[in-house]
Order: structure tokens, then sequence, then C-alpha cells
């Protein structure tokens, strides 16, 4: 039973890393939603 | 869209770029690589052990996690240095937990209960949600493209290390309290590297958290070459895993991976030395997983033949039983018709149903004879399977055993006569000559000794002697007779069961083999011994009985 219970807290964790990981990806990198302290005195631009 | 990007040229292939310092390749990739050696080399020669699974997940998330870090220094896209940052920051605890699962079931060869893993699965979730938000990483700085950590990145992740860590301790102190003196070294090389790496790993990246100075961190990595070598250690040494020649492979590997990454450091002389040790390494590392590998499968072959040695004696030994127990069962249903018919050939002989016809008194003396034979052959059998089976049962009472010989050469005198042989009796006892034995089988011995000695002497004397040895107080019986004699080979063999001289058949062709080897075990059960001597064939032949005196 111990083992059954704990098996299934395990996909719980791997369920809620894989949607935290995903969460991140999508607001790093497709978004990038995140706070940029432009500390140069000339900002390279593309 | 205008995107922001750090002062510096953009990496190729996310990991190349000259804005990583040496020391960051140096220290990078031995560690994966050895990690990496261990982790696949003891997973493929043991995939379906949980140890081996979740190890080599423990070395891929490292690995990932190492690579990330070369990433973030060659990468000037603020992005992807949010991201990397993130999944480190995620992958670092979840190693150290992977790292105390490991040692758990290499410790206690089970896995947590229950409720281990749920406190586990909650110390894990605040990290685990807040990962995407700010509480995890706040911002980045332009200009060092380094994120500005929150309290879940700068506080919470270090928190989990050092509670792995602890947790890691304890389990092993109480792992070492209650395992065998062989294991406790396994499992303290092995605890030493694991937490090896893993402190130096935590507190390289505590130091660099607060200083803001990441170069510390790199040292941090050297832990996993460490760990490794003693992973391997205990492999080759201690057979921790049950794969001898990986842990060597791995051992070779690992400082091969060391002296390879010599190369990096800038200096010609030493690119040449760390060349020439390569190839010393290399040429090493080939001889020493050889002869790993010659030694463990001559001791492979080895085991497989005990036991199939073992096995095949096993089976002889139920075979032998068997063929006992039918021996008995055959023997028990010969020796009732047996009796039978010796009854009545006698009784034809004495004339019980009448005077018997010259002719008919021959074959009927033939028949007794024969029959005599055969049931002395079946109580032979049947003795032997007694002794086989442990069913032997004696009967201890006080004997006279310097009375009993007498008269037992007294009953054959008549025989020897028979045969032309002198057959004389001498006491030389100053006691009364008593032992305690069972005096039905004592007089069979005696009787199959004299009995055997006037067969196999085909002219001379027997001289049965009866004295006593004082230390230790002891009675024997020598029936020295002038007849065919032995080899020194035959004497030691002649003991063991179906066992007849070279020169006996000869002689007797109906012997069974079985007289001595009975008589034999009845003496050594009873505490007594039978020996043999002779000065060689033709020379004559002394057998001794010899009994404890009773105190």
């Amino acid at each position: 039973m111990s083992e059954k219970l704990s098996k299934i807290l395990l996909y719980i964790i791997l369920a809620l890393i894989f949607i935290s990981v995903t969460a991140t990806y999508y607001k790093t990198i497709v978004q990038r939603d995140f706070e940029i302290i432009n500390d140069l005195e000339e900002n390279l631009t593309e | 869209m205008q995107l922001l990007y750090c002062p510096w040229e953009a990496a190729s292939f996310v990991f190349i770029s000259s804005n990583v310092p040496l020391l960051i390749n140096y220290s990078h990739f031995i560690a994966i690589f050895s990690a990496l050696a261990v982790g696949l080399l003891i997973f493929f020669n043991n995939p379906k052990l949980i140890i081996s699974r979740l190890l080599l997940i423990f070395v891929i998330l490292f690995s990932l996690w190492a690579l990330l870090d070369v990433s973030l220094w060659a990468t000037n896209d603020p992005a992807l240095v949010m991201f990397a940052w993130s999944m480190q920051v995620l992958i670092e605890p979840l190693t150290y937990a992977i790292a105390f699962y490991i040692f758990y079931i290499f410790a206690f060869k089970s896995i947590p209960n229950f409720k281990l893993n749920l406190a586990i699965s909650f110390l894990l979730l605040p990290l685990i949600i807040l990962l995407p938000t700010t509480y995890n990483l706040e911002s980045i700085a332009l200009s060092s493209c380094e994120s500005i950590e929150g309290p879940i990145a700068k506080y919470y992740t270090y928190i989990l290390n050092l509670i792995f860590i602890i947790l890691i301790f304890v389990t092993a102190v109480k792992a070492l309290r209650i395992t065998e003196k062989h294991r406790r070294r396994v499992l303290l090389l092995f605890v030493t590297g694991l937490l090896t790496f893993l402190l130096s790993f935590t507190s390289g990246n505590i130091i660099s958290s607060f200083t803001d100075n990441w170069t510390i961190s790199q040292y941090g990595l050297f832990g996993m070459p460490v760990f490794a070598f003693l992973i391997a250690y205990c492999i080759v040494q201690f057979e921790a895993f049950k794969i001898q020649i990986a842990g060597a492979q791995v051992l070779v590997v690992v400082l091969w991976a060391l002296v390879c990454s010599l190369i990096f450091v800038e200096s010609e002389l030493l690119k040449i030395i760390a060349g020439l040790t390569l190839v010393f390494t290399t040429v090493a590392g080939y001889l020493l997983i050889q002869s790993v590998r010659k030694e463990f499968e001559q001791r492979k072959e080895i085991e497989d033949l005990a036991l199939k040695l073992q096995k095949a004696n096993d089976r002889l030994k139920v075979l032998d039983k068997m063929k006992s127990e039918f021996v008995s069962i055959a023997s028990h249903q010969l020796r009732s018709p047996l009796t039978s018919i010796r009854g009545y050939a006698s009784m034809l002989l004495e004339g019980s149903f009448g005077k018997l016809p010259k002719k008919a008194e021959e074959a009927v003396e033939h028949i007794e004879k024969s029959s005599s034979y055969m049931a002395s052959s079946v109580e032979d059998y049947l003795n032997v399977s007694r002794i086989q089976a442990g069913n032997m049962k004696y009967d201890y009472t006080d004997v006279n055993l310097s009375q009993l010989t007498k008269n037992i050469v007294d009953d054959l005198r008549q025989q020897a006569v028979k045969q032309g042989l002198l057959l004389t009796f001498k006491s030389n006892l100053k006691s009364q000559g008593i032992i305690n034995a069972d005096i039905g089988k004592t007089r069979q011995i005696i009787h199959n000794l004299i009995n055997n000695a006037i067969k196999y002497t085909p002219h001379g004397s027997i001289k049965v002697t009866v004295y006593e040895k004082v230390h230790p107080k002891r009675i024997l019986v020598d029936i020295i007779d002038t007849g065919v004699g032995m080899s020194t080979e035959t004497i030691e063999e002649m003991f063991n069961k179906f066992e007849r001289a070279d020169n006996a058949h000869n002689i007797n062709t109906a012997g069974t083999g079985l007289g001595l080897y009975i008589a034999k075990k009845m003496a050594n059960d009873m505490g007594g011994d039978i020996s043999a001597a002779s000065a060689g064939e033709g020379e004559g032949s002394t057998f001794s009985l010899e009994f404890p005196l009773k105190k």
C-alpha cells in the first residue's frame, strides 16, 4: 500500500514539474516576460 | 520589437563562445564525462536494478545542470539565461533528493516509507510551484547577463540541499550501525564520495550566490570525479554493484578524462607531459581491464563448475540412498526363501525324508552349499545398506574378547585342518580383556578375519594372538597368516566397498568384496579399528583388530 501511494505521489510530482518547466519556458523564451535591468551605457540592439 | 542582449558575441551551438573561460570547460566537462561514465556503465551492466536506474537519472540531471551552466557562460541572450538559470534552480535540489534515494536504497535495499516520501514531496512543492514566478528569479542584469535571484533561488534551494545532505548523513549513521563489518566499508566509501560531491557542489554555489562571484562555484564540480572514482573503487574492490569489469573501466575512463583535461591548460610543456601521461594511462588502463576481465571470467568459470559439482553430488547422494533402499528391500525378499531352501536341504541331508540316493545327496549338498553362500552374500548387502542408511544397531554388553576369539578359533579349526593349515591361538593378556561391544557383531568381525586368512592361505599356518597395549589402554587381536599377501596399493584400498585384492580372484572366486568393508565399519562404530599389513604378494598378511579396554 505504502509503495503504491509513493508511486502516485511520484507521478503527481513529475506532472507538477512538467507543468512548471513548460510554464517557465513559455514565460522566459516565448513571452520573454521578465525584467531586464539595463546597466549598460549603450544598449546592444538587433 | 527591440531585443536586448548582453554585451558580447552570441554563442555558437549554445555552448561555444570566447566568453567561456578555460576553467569552466575544464571543470564542467570532466564532471560530465566522469558522471556519465559511471552512470551509464552501471546502468547497462544491470539495467533492472532500481539503484542503477536512479544513478543514471542522477548523472543525467547533473550533466544537464553542468551543460546549462556552460550555456549560461556562453550565451548573450537574457531569455535563455533566465530559462537556463531557472532550470538549474529546479535541477539542483532534485539531484540532491535523488542522491538521498540512491544512498537509502543502497544502504537498506528498500525504498523509504510513504511518510518520508510525502515529507520530501512537500519540501519540493514550493520550489516547483514558484519556479516560473519572480519569487524564483526577479530580473536580469544586462551588463553581466546574470539573474537577480529571488528568495526561492537564493535561499530555499540551498536550504533543500542542506536538508538532503543532513538526511543522507543521518541515514548513513543509522545504516552503519546495523550493517556487518564487510559491507560497512563499502557504505562508508559510498557515502564519503556522495557527501564530498554534494558538499563541494552546494558550498561552491552558496558562496557564489552570496558573493556574486560565480567562478567559485566551478570548483565545487571537482567533487564529481571524486564521487565517480569512489563508486568505481567500491565496484572493483567490493563488488558493490556486482560488475567488477565495469568498475575497472570506469576507473580508467575517469583517470583518462582527468589527464585529458590537462590539455586545456595553457602551457606547451604541460601539453607534452599530459600527452605522454595519456599514452601511459591508456596502456595501463587496457592492461588493467584485461586482467580484471580475465580474473573475473576465471572465477565465474570456477563458480559455475563448483555449482555443477554440488548439484551432481546432491544427485549422487539421492541415487545412493535410493540404491541402498532398493538393496535392503531386495535382500529382505531374498532372505526368507533362502532360509527355507537351506532348511529343507539340511533336512534332506539329515534323512528326515528318508535315505537319499548317493547322486541325489551330492546334488542336495551343492544346493545347501550354494544357498549358504547366497545367504551370506545377502547378509553382506543388507549390512552395507544398513551402514549407509545409518540404521546399523548395536547392543552393547561386556565382552571377553580373548574368550570369544578362542571360541571362534576352535570353531574354524576343523575347516583349517581340512585345508591342511595350522591354526593356533595364543593369549598374552594380563588383564581379563573385557571390552564394551556388541557381541554378535564382534564375533562376526573376528570370524570374517580368520575365515579370510584361511581362504587366502593355500599352505602354512595362521596364528591368532590376543594381547594388550598400555598407552592407550587397548586390546588387540592379530591374525598372522603365511598366505598370498598384498601389495601396498591393495592394502590402501581393500577396506573400500567391493574392493578385493588383485590375487584374491585366483583363490576365491565367490567373494563379494564387502566383508572387510563391513567389518571395519562395524569396528569403527564400536570405537575400535582394523588395520592390515603385508610385506608384499606371497609374503603373508597380518590383520589387527583393536578395541578400547573397558575401564
